[in-house]
Parts: structure tokens; sequence; C-alpha cells
């Protein structure tokens, strides 16, 4: 055999076929194919996700077989045959995967959608005609943060059987019609998505860009005596070292409280926390840079637990005046001035309604229990990135995952001491939010420094400083007390809910008042005393995730109801159903619910659908306990509590017929595109494959408020449809002008006018006629949600509207033997008032539940002493397609009569329900409460042994 | 996060990489798939050492069938180990453990030879190379030498491989049909986990006696390295599996773990588990 012997710390010519056609390109030793193929040939559908072979967004197929190229060496790749996902179609024509995501809705951010294809693609090349067991087994290895799955396997199985028809390519179709409400249409983002095209921040050359790091706090609490950069700066390719000092205007920064130091100063609250910045040629400059910049700190003694921040003599976190001088909303009260609350309190909200002492009096029955849920990450499967630019008349660009371009922008502005028209905020594709991306990671660094040397500037995490310094669900421990007669009717509530703020603020007491506002859950309650506290400690930040302090409590008070039932000897069910808000009942907080679907209504339906499937084949070990659980939500949609809650957006007719949709809400994978595409075409008449949109744009698009709370589709959506109708109008009126005929007798559809069975003029034609006279057809739509503030001694008030309800029920196996969980069924009935795209909102169902799984059975995210040890999805796992059941959804369509067609937001609330049906299935197996998450093996055991 | 510069070497046969072996000594370390030592690398490991890439070495890629014995090249990878009839029918354990092996990209590219030499206690094939008696041919360009698996591991990622040697070839027994053998792996199966607990056992029983003829018990991810439970075999040779038997084997083989608490799992669950998975692998015959 001949020998090949590559001696070299010299370049390597690499000569491979790449997408069927030959290729070559001189790597280093020790370079990944993964970064040579994005950089060096463009293609970047396949992702960085977790570099070390865990989630397979890097998946490419190499000599017919799926290979994770992030740790594959480039070299290996000599004379291979290599496909990514943009081999798999043309300009023309899909690959029948790629056409069967688009049907099924198997796409949502997008992120791990080329790996998951090509994983896929794999498969199909092996075995063309594989089970569904098969095909959930290849797809193990790769993590989807969004899709829950289920759709995935569908397309899967669907593109293989129409492959087996000899079918190998499919034609991209456009949408020609109008009418599209109820359809599951898809927009030109998700066609992107699918076929690798889709740009994310870090998928951009971003030419001539410098590279930004921090250098971070080792220390959780200290004083800062000195900083000295000097070693740093003298290190060869470092451009710029700055800190604090050199920031121009506001040192401070924080979307509700301005709490939080851009590069620290003073003192430092957490580890991790930015202390000095960075500027280089390369990364890897930029961080060995960062190891050299020495701090000299006094370290102070730190707090890492909620209850024992509340102590007297805890060490006080934010001592400092000038924190919380500049509150962004008056009303968010600083608890610190009005006194009497312990220093580390960030924020109290109460609730009082009827006489809490007189309940418990009437009661026969009090039960007691505390419920705890952990901190868990959003792992979205995008890494942070940002990149701000210069731009040459003075001002600033920047692009970064966002779920707010308005208030990213004010931020930097601030901090910059800049006016706020400066600076422009572009929202790119973003790899999913789901809560963490209200929070601001590289945005304010990477604005900084390249305003200072007007010079490009981007920053990328790695998937361990991603999971490391960026928000998470913060943790909570919720403490409740209910009394009920023994008939079952629940007279009287008390609970003290304490949140961990970690070091700062976030959005701390926006979620402290969900989280108040939904503690006892959809039930009607006389008598009610609710104390919630938003507590700082010195772990990293927490923030808002799906749910928004809506989850932790659905956890709470489900648990607790079937913890109650049990103390009753009563069915949970039958429980339940006493005490659900009906129509016209009351909340916690005195609001009248005058809804047209009650909280009942979805656990009736829910339970319809368990009685029209087919039971479950009991389990065949005398080891494996057979459980079933359920539990119902509500959740509040929009900011809530009297804040301005505001939708914005414009249509306009453009010269070529089509139509151009704008609004600053942002899409992170939820389909916000599509339905506010789809209600703009079915308003005005515009076929939807000629409407265009943009959104997340401070310079081009109106504000619409943040991609939060599940409030978009609601109010967003609102003034998608009001500007769309007033733009209808405009075009008819017009189009009668020129015809001369009653304004009354013209219709608008498809793309064309129409005076009864006649075409007057096709969209492109009176679209032309218009723009020649100096006509300019163009709406705006403006849309505000009802909400009053709540009395801050009693917080009685109309906290939101509207609110969705739902219900789950799960099944599992229990393996008494080793504590395993094996989930057999979901069934999640819940209503949405009008589902304008079904498959959208099946993946939102799907999606939401399967995070919920992960929040039951697996996720923790774990910090030593202030320092966080879960850094990649070895040591925090999320559900993976072997750990998800077949999901029943059932989607309830009883319209809100202010919703745009009829609909409500599905985002958060499929996420609530989820961990407590899980649980209390798990109780009803084994006689047992679990009153925390997540329920492990190891800790399922202890509690039966 | 790429690699300091380093130099690399692709051998296209064993001749080839033994002489450089012999030529670099300390200074090489051997890649075949990649999926460990990659990202090793990444976390900082071997940043002082050469890389000598064996993966086009397709001499040391088969899977041979003699006599008693199963000969499989060290570069076999763990899709071969579950495609082959042969691995299925007298090595099932194996089987096994490649089949749950941590996802689908991976098994492509890892390899056996990989997986002993990563040294892991939690590395999957272990267990089942240890109750198949595996012996390993470890070759340097002037001898090679036939190690049994049991003696090869030193500790956490510790071998008695030299710097001048490597592994060509896993011996392994047939296990005759009147074995019954099986692998459990408690983790997440099929999810790019690492095990929380392995368990390899393979057994014969006489069909007239009832009693125990032969009896090999291997656990993963109890110990500092994969290791046999010779007094929970003593305690089970020659005798009937009676339920009462079978919770005393369990009881015994706790004795015989030694695990640490971590991210993944408490000491005591591990403890705990090595026993209900020995009882449940003896009393249900799988096989």
């Amino acid at each position: 055999m001949t020998k090949e012997i590559q001696p070299s710390q010299t370049p390597i010519t690499l000569r491979f076929r790449l997408n069927g056609k030959p290729v070559e390109t001189l790597i280093k030793p020790g370079d990944f194919l993964l970064e040579v193929i994005r950089t060096h040939f463009g293609l970047t559908a396949a992702k960085h996700g977790c570099d070390i072979g865990l989630c397979g967004a890097c998946t490419m197929i190499i000599n017919g077989k799926s290979v994770k190229t992030c740790i594959y060496a480039a070299e290996k790749a000599q004379n291979a045959e290599v496909w990514t996902l943009e081999g798999l179609s043309d300009k023309d024509f899909l690959d029948p995967l790629q056409d069967a995501w688009l049907r099924h809705g198997a796409s949502q951010c997008g992120y791990s959608t080329p790996g998951m294809i090509m994983a896929a693609k794999a498969l199909l090349l092996k075995n063309p005609n594989p089970s569904r067991e098969e095909v959930i087994q290849s797809l193990s290895g790769n993590l989807c943060r969004c899709t829950g799955y289920q759709q995935i396997v569908d397309a899967v199985l669907e593109a293989a059987r129409i492959m087996r028809e000899g079918i190998q390519k499919v034609p991209i179709k456009e949408e020609l019609s109008s009418v599209v409400l109820g359809k599951s249409s898809f927009s030109k983002d998700t066609l992107d998505k699918v076929t690798g095209h889709c740009k994310f921040t870090d998928d951009h050359p971003w030419e001539g860009a410098l590279w930004a790091q921090v250098a971070r706090s080792p220390q959780a609490h200290a004083w800062i005596e000195n900083i000295d950069i000097s070693e740093a700066r003298k290190l060869p390719g470092v451009v710029a070292v700055y800190t604090h000092e050199d920031i121009p205007g506001s040192k401070l920064y924080g979307k509700a409280i301005r709490d939080q130091s851009v590069l620290a100063f003073r003192k430092v609250r957490h580890i991790g926390e930015p202390v000095a910045l960075i500027v280089a040629q390369t990364r890897e400059t930029a961080c060995q840079a960062a190891q050299l910049v020495k701090v000299d700190y006094t370290p102070l003694p730190a707090v890492f637990d909620c209850e024992e921040a509340l102590k007297p003599d805890s060490p006080v976190i934010h001592d400092e005046p000038e924190a919380f001088q500049d509150f962004v909303h008056e009303q968010w009260m600083n608890p610190r001035k009005s006194g009497g609350f312990p220093l580390n309190v960030l924020y109290y909200f109460p609730i009082r309604k009827g006489n809490l002492e007189e309940g418990f009096n009437q009661s026969d029955l009090i039960v007691e229990r505390t419920y705890r849920t952990p901190w868990i990450e959003h792992a979205c499967m995008e890494y942070e990135a940002a990149i701000a630019i210069p731009d040459t008349e003075d001002g600033i660009r920047v692009s970064a995952p966002t779920q707010n371009v308005f208030l990213d922008r004010r931020e930097i502005a601030d901090v910059l001491g800049i006016p706020k028209e400066k600076v422009r905020v572009i929202q790119l594709p973003m790899g999913a939010a789901y809560g963490k991306r209200e929070d601001m990671f590289g945005q304010l660094q990477v604005s900084l420094a390249a305003w200072l040397l007007k010079k490009p500037v981007k920053m990328v995490y790695t998937r361990e400083e991603t999971f490391a310094w960026t928000t998470k669900r913060y943790p909570m421990t919720m403490k409740y007390k209910t009394g009920v007669t023994k008939e079952g009717k629940i007279l009287a509530f008390e609970a003290t809910l304490l949140v961990e703020k970690g070091a700062y603020a976030s959005w701390g007491p926006s979620g402290l008042r969900k989280s108040t506002v939904h503690a006892a859950g959809p039930y009607e309650i006389p008598h009610v005393k609710i104390d919630g506290y938003s507590i700082y400690t010195n772990n990293v930040p927490a923030g808002p995730m799906r749910g928004f302090g809506a989850t932790e409590v659905g956890f709470a008070h489900e648990a607790h109801m079937d913890n109650i039932a049990r103390e009753l000897g009563m069915d949970p069910v039958e429980f339940r159903k006493k005490n659900l808000i009906p129509a016209g009942g009351k909340t916690v907080t005195g609001q009248i619910l005058n809804v047209a679907c009650t909280p009942e209504d979805t656990l009736n339906a829910a339970l319809k659908k368990l009685q029209e499937l087919p039971p479950l084949p009991e389990p065949d070990k005398p080891f494996i306990k057979r459980g079933r659980g359920l539990a119902t939500m509500m959740y509040g949609i929009g900011y809530g509590h009297g804040i301005p809650d505001i939708g914005s957006a414009v249509c306009e007719l453009l010269p070529d017929g089509s139509l151009l949709v704008k609004t600053s809400a942002v899409d992170y994978g939820q389909g916000l595109l599509t339905a506010f595409s789809q209600i703009a075409a079915e308003t005005t008449g515009v076929p939807l494959s000629h409407v265009q949109i943009i959104t997340g744009d401070t310079q081009e698009t109106p504000d619409s408020g943040s991609s939060v709370a599940t409030r978009q589709t609601y109010v967003s959506g609102n003034a998608v449809r009001i500007a769309a109708a007033k733009l209808q109008e405009a075009i008819l009126g017009h189009a009668a002008k020129l015809a001369e005929l009653p304004v009354g007798e013209l219709r608008l559809s498809d793309g064309k006018i129409t005076h009864g069975k006649k075409i007057l003029f096709t969209l492109k034609e009176l679209a032309k006629k218009a723009a020649s006279e100096g006509i300019f057809l163009k709406k705006q739509g403006r849309f505000k949600a009802k909400t009053t503030p709540l009395d801050t001694a009693s917080g009685q008030g109309d906290a939101y509207w509207p609110y969705a309800f739902g219900t789950q029920i799960v099944e599992l196996d229990l393996d008494t033997q080793t504590g395993k969980v094996t989930l057999q069924r979901i069934i999640a009935a819940h209503n949405v008032g009008k589902a304008l795209n079904p498959n959208n909102v099946l993946g939102q169902i799907y999606g939401g539940i399967v995070q919920g799984i992960g929040m039951a059975l697996m996720e923790e995210f774990q910090f030593d002493e202030g320092k966080p040890i879960s850094l990649n999805f070895d040591s925090y796992k999320i559900p993976r397609t072997t750990q998800v059941p077949p999901i029943e959804a059932v989607v309830m369509e009883i319209p809100e009569a202010t919703g745009p067609y009829g609909a409500v937001g599905i985002g958060e609330p499929s996420t609530v329900p989820t961990a407590p049906a899980i649980t209390n299935a798990l109780a009803q197996a084994t006689g047992l409460e679990f009153n925390s998450v997540p329920v492990t093996p190891d800790t399922i055991l202890k509690t039966i042994s | 996060m790429s690699l300091s510069s380093f130099s690399y070497w692709q051998a296209l046969s064993v001749p080839d990489a033994l002489k450089i072996l012999h030529n670099e000594q300390q200074q090489v370390k051997l890649l075949a798939g990649g999926t460990d030592f990659t990202v090793q690398r990444k976390e900082g490991l071997w940043q002082d050492k050469h890389i000598l890439d064996i993966w086009k070495t397709k001499e040391l890629d088969y899977i041979r069938e003699s006599g008693k014995s199963i000969q499989l090249g060290a570069r076999t990878t763990m899709d071969e180990l579950i495609d082959s009839a042969v691995i299925r029918k007298y090595a099932k354990p194996l089987h096994l453990a490649a089949c749950v092996f941590a996802s689908p990209q991976i098994r492509n590219r890892a390899t056996l030879g990989g997986n002993i030499n990563n040294a892991s206690p939690a590395g999957d094939t272990l267990p089942a190379l240890f109750v198949l008696n595996a012996k390993l041919k470890l070759s340097s360009a002037k001898k090679d030498r036939l190690v049994p698996i049991h003696e090869f591991f030193l500790g956490p990622r510790k071998t008695l491989l030299q710097p001048n040697e490597m592994l060509t070839e896993i011996i392994i027994d047939k296990l005759d049909p009147k074995y019954q053998s099986d692998f459990y792996k408690l983790g997440e199966r099929n999810a790019v986990a690492i095990a929380i607990v392995n368990l390899a056992v393979c057994r014969k029983i006489d069909p007239r006696s009832h009693k125990v003829t032969d009896i090999r018990i291997s656990y993963g991810s109890v110990a500092p390295t994969v290791i046999r439970a010779p007094q929970t075999e003593q305690l089970l040779l020659h005798q009937t599996l009676t339920e009462s038997l079978i919770n005393k084997a369990a009881e015994r083989a706790q004795s015989e773990v030694s695990p640490i608490s971590d991210v993944r799992a408490s000491a005591d669950y591990r403890k705990e588990m090595s026993a209900s998975l020995l009882k449940f692998l003896l009393k249900n015959n799988r096989s």
C-alpha cells in the first residue's frame, strides 16, 4: 500500500466535490469542515449549535452518510463527496423533503432546519421506507427547541412516501389566491429556511468587521479597586481595550430598570459580569487579551439563595444610589423608596381580595404546600451575536437577535450619548428567542466599540458563553395555602411568591406582576391574599422565558389542585369543575371575564378527545406503573397592568401591484411573518405571494412593541388588519373613480378588481395608474389593547385582555425499578379564537409542550456558588425526538370578539400546563406528591422508596 | 475555537502508521473517526500533540469470524458493528451497545478502537467487550502483544498503551447459542447521552441441572474504569438462579461498584441502579 504522509504546519490543498461540483481550497491543519464550508464557500445553511457534536445543526452528508461537521477535521474531506442543504434545491425545484417541510410547518425559527433535513436525507438514502420509530431514532442526534419534532417526523414520512413514488423534485409553487386565512400557507422566509438561504446574524461575512470580546468578572460580589488594561492593550492584533471610563453616555442600562452596567464600575454583582471590552483583529486575539485584563477585587460576601437574601444580615447587592434614579416606567416603584422591605427586594406586588381570615374560618380543610421551579435555560439554537456598523452620516447601524428593535435603539443611543434617530436597529432572522432576547447581550458592547473606533465590530458568543452568561427562566419558590369546603369549593387562597432575579432586574417587575395575577390559576376564589417578591441574588441575571411568570405559578396551582383533591378524596377533574371561573366570573384581581370560551370549555374538549382516542395498551411489566394527569391554565395576553400596549402597521400598494406590509413586530420562529402576510392578503385581496413584509427595523417600520407576552398575533395582527382594510377601501375608491362606478359595487380579491363578473383592473394595472398620477395608496393601522393599571395596594383592576385558556392531559409509564418516565401520549386543548394558520398553531402547541416536558423531566440549569456549570447540551439536557410522545392537539376556534378575525395568540399558553400535567400523572401513578421540578429518575426513586 | 498549529499525518497503512509512531514517540496522538478526539482537543487537551490520522487504514476495517472467536479491526465503526450479522448472532451485547451509542451521525464515524482508547468509564462498548473476554492486540513497529481488556485500563483516560504502540485488533469470544446475553444502558438511550450506568451480562445455564455454568457481569460508569463484578459472578456460579439468589447477587454487586456523583446522577442512584439493573437482566430473559 502506498503511503501518504502530509507533514505540515503549512496549508493543505483540500480537493473535494461540494454539492456535486469539484472544488478546492487551502485549509490549515486543525480546521473543521463546518467552518471551511461556511467561510470559504459562503454556504451557511449548516450552523454552529454546540460545536461538540451534540446538536446536529452542522449536519452534512459526506460520502452518503450524515456527519456532524463541527467535529469533523477538514482534512478528512480530501476527495470526498460533500452535500449541504443548499445542494438539494435550485431556484425552481425543491427536494421532496424540503417541500414536505413547508407543507407540514416543520420549520419555525429555522436554525436547526438544515441539519435536520440533511439527517433525514441521509436516512432516506439508506432506508427509503422507514417506520415512524426509525425516523424518530435517526433524528435523535438533532436538537430543535421550537417545533416539538412532531411535524418534522410527519414531513420525513411523507417525503419518503413521495420519493418511493419516484418523485425526486417538486416545483416551487406560489400562492396566487388572497383567500388564505385558515390555510397552512407559508411566506418567503419559510422557503428560505428550508433551502438554507435564510441568513442569521453570524451567516453574513461582515467584511472588515473587528471582533469584540468582554473580560468577565471571576468574582460573584466584589468591589473593583483597579482595572489594569495595559497588558491586554500590548498584545499584537488588539485594536482597543475599553472600560466604563470610555462610555460617552449612560453607564447603566436596563429596559425596565437601569440597574445594570455596560462595563462594570465600582462593584461586580455576579460571576461573568463584563468588566472590560476588547476589540481585536481576530476572535482568538480578543479572547487571549481578555485573559490579560487585570482587575483588583476586594471580595464581598455573596448570596445565592432567595430566602437567604431576605434575611436582615444578608449582603446587600444593590447598595448604590445611582442605580435606581432612572425608572423607565414611573409606576414601577422601587420598594426601597416606600420602605419596610429587605434591601435585596427588587420589586413587590400584592393582591388583596375579600377577607382572607373569614375565608379560612369557613373552610373545612386547609392545604398548605411549597412548590419550586428551577433555573431553566432557553437554549435558543442560535448563539448570541451582534454587529454594529458606523454609518457615514454620524450614525450607527446595529443588528442582533432581539425581540424589540425600538427598546434596543433607546438603550444603545443612551449609552452612546447620541439622539435615538442616529441609531438604526435592524433585526435579522433569529434562531428563536422564547423571552431571552428581551434582554441585551452584545448589542451595547459592539455599538460602543464601533462608535468609538468608527469601524464595524461584531461579537459572537460560543455555546458555553451563551449558556453561562445570558438570562434564564427565573427560579421560583411558591408557598400556597388554600381553604376549601368539604364539598370542594375553594374559599380562601394565600400565596407567597419568591422570584429569584439574580444580580440585575431584567424584566423583573412585569414578570412578578404576571406571576401574582396568575398565581391562583383559572379559578374563582372569593378571599385572596397574594404577595410577590422579586429578589436580587449574586447569580447570573434571570429574565423572561415562555410564559413569563405564568408558567412557574402554573406548575404550582395545578400541582396544588391535585394535592387538595387528593386530601378531599375528590376526583381532580370534578374538583376543578367546581372552581373554574365561569363566563362572567371574576379573577383574583376582580376582573370580570366576559369570555366566549371558558377554561371549562377547554377542559371538556380535552376530556372528549381522551374518550374518542383508543385507550393505550396496558403496561406489560409488573414494575411499570401507568399514570394519567391533567392540568388547566389561563394566560393574560399582552403587557397588561395599564402599560400602553399598542400595535402599529403600514400597508402600501407598490407600483408593481404588490403589497408591502411594515411593522416593527419581530418574528423569531413563531410565524408572525406568515400570519401578518395572510391577514394582509385576506383583508386587501392581494394574492399571498404578492405580499412583501418588512419587520424589525427602527427606520423603516412603525413601532409595534415587543414580540412578547403572546401579544403580536393579537395586537400587531389587529394593526395589520386595520391598515389593510383601510388600504382596500382606498384601492377600491380609486378604482371606482376610474371606472366611474359606485364603490359599493366593486370587489377586490385574488389581485383583481371586479364589478359583477367583469374584471375591471388587475391590481398591477391599477397600481401603475395610481403611481403615474402621483397617488400613494398607503395606510397606517393602529390598535391598542385593553388594560388598566392595578391598584398598588390591592392589585385590583383589569390586568390583561384577552385571556387564553387551555387544558392538557398526560399519560405516562413509570419504571419503578429505574425511576425512568416514558411519556405515552399528551392531549392538548387550547382555544386560539381562530387558527389563522393551522400548521403554525399546531407548531406552537407542540413546541410549547416539548419545552414543558423538558421543564418537568430534565431541565435544571446548575450553578456552583454563582458559577454556571451547565455549559452545553451534555450537562444541560433538552428533549430529543426520542423523548417526545405523540401529541393530540385540539385546536378550538371560539372567536375572541376583539381579535383579528377572532384570533388570539398561543405561543406561551401551550407551555404552561404540560409540566404539572406530567407531575400530576406521576402523583396519580404512585399516590405520592411531586411538588418540585424537574422530576429526574433519581428524585423519583428517592420519592417512591 | 481554532486549534493551535500542529502537524497532521494521514496513514494509509498500518506499517506507515507504526513507523511514524516509532519515530515520533511522545508527540503523536492517534485519530480515527475523531468524534471524541476533536471535542477533547477543543476543550484544550492534546494541544501539544501531532495528529496521526488512521481513518484511511482500510486494512483495520474488518469483522472476521474464526472458530471460537471473532476478530475486529480497530477502525470498525459502530454502524458496521450494528449491521454485522456475525456480531448480532455471536456478540449480542456488543451489538446492543453499538445501537445505543451516541447519535446516528456519530455512529458513522466512531470506531471501536477509539472507544477503547478513549478509556472513559462510560464508554458504551466496554462492558460488552469485558463480558466477551476481549483481548486487545497492541502493535508497534517491532512487535505485537495481546492484552486482556480488563488489564488495559489503568484509570479514567489512562491505559497501558505505550507511545510507540497502536491498538490494531480486538479479539472476542463467540458466544455459542446456549448463552443468554444482554446489555442495558441507563441514561437517555439513543439520545446522545453519557450512560449513568451500563451493564452487560452473559450467562450459560445447564438445561438439565438449571445451574449456572458460566456467568460474566460487567459495569460501566460506576467506577474509575469499567469493571467486572467477580464476587457477584462467584456467588451465582454453579447455582440455580432463584429470586432470592438474584436479590443477594444484586446486593453483592452494589458492594463491588464505587460510583461518584456528577451532573447526570448521584452516587446513591448509580449504586441503587447497579442492583436494579442486574436484577432486571437476570430475571428478564430478553434474548
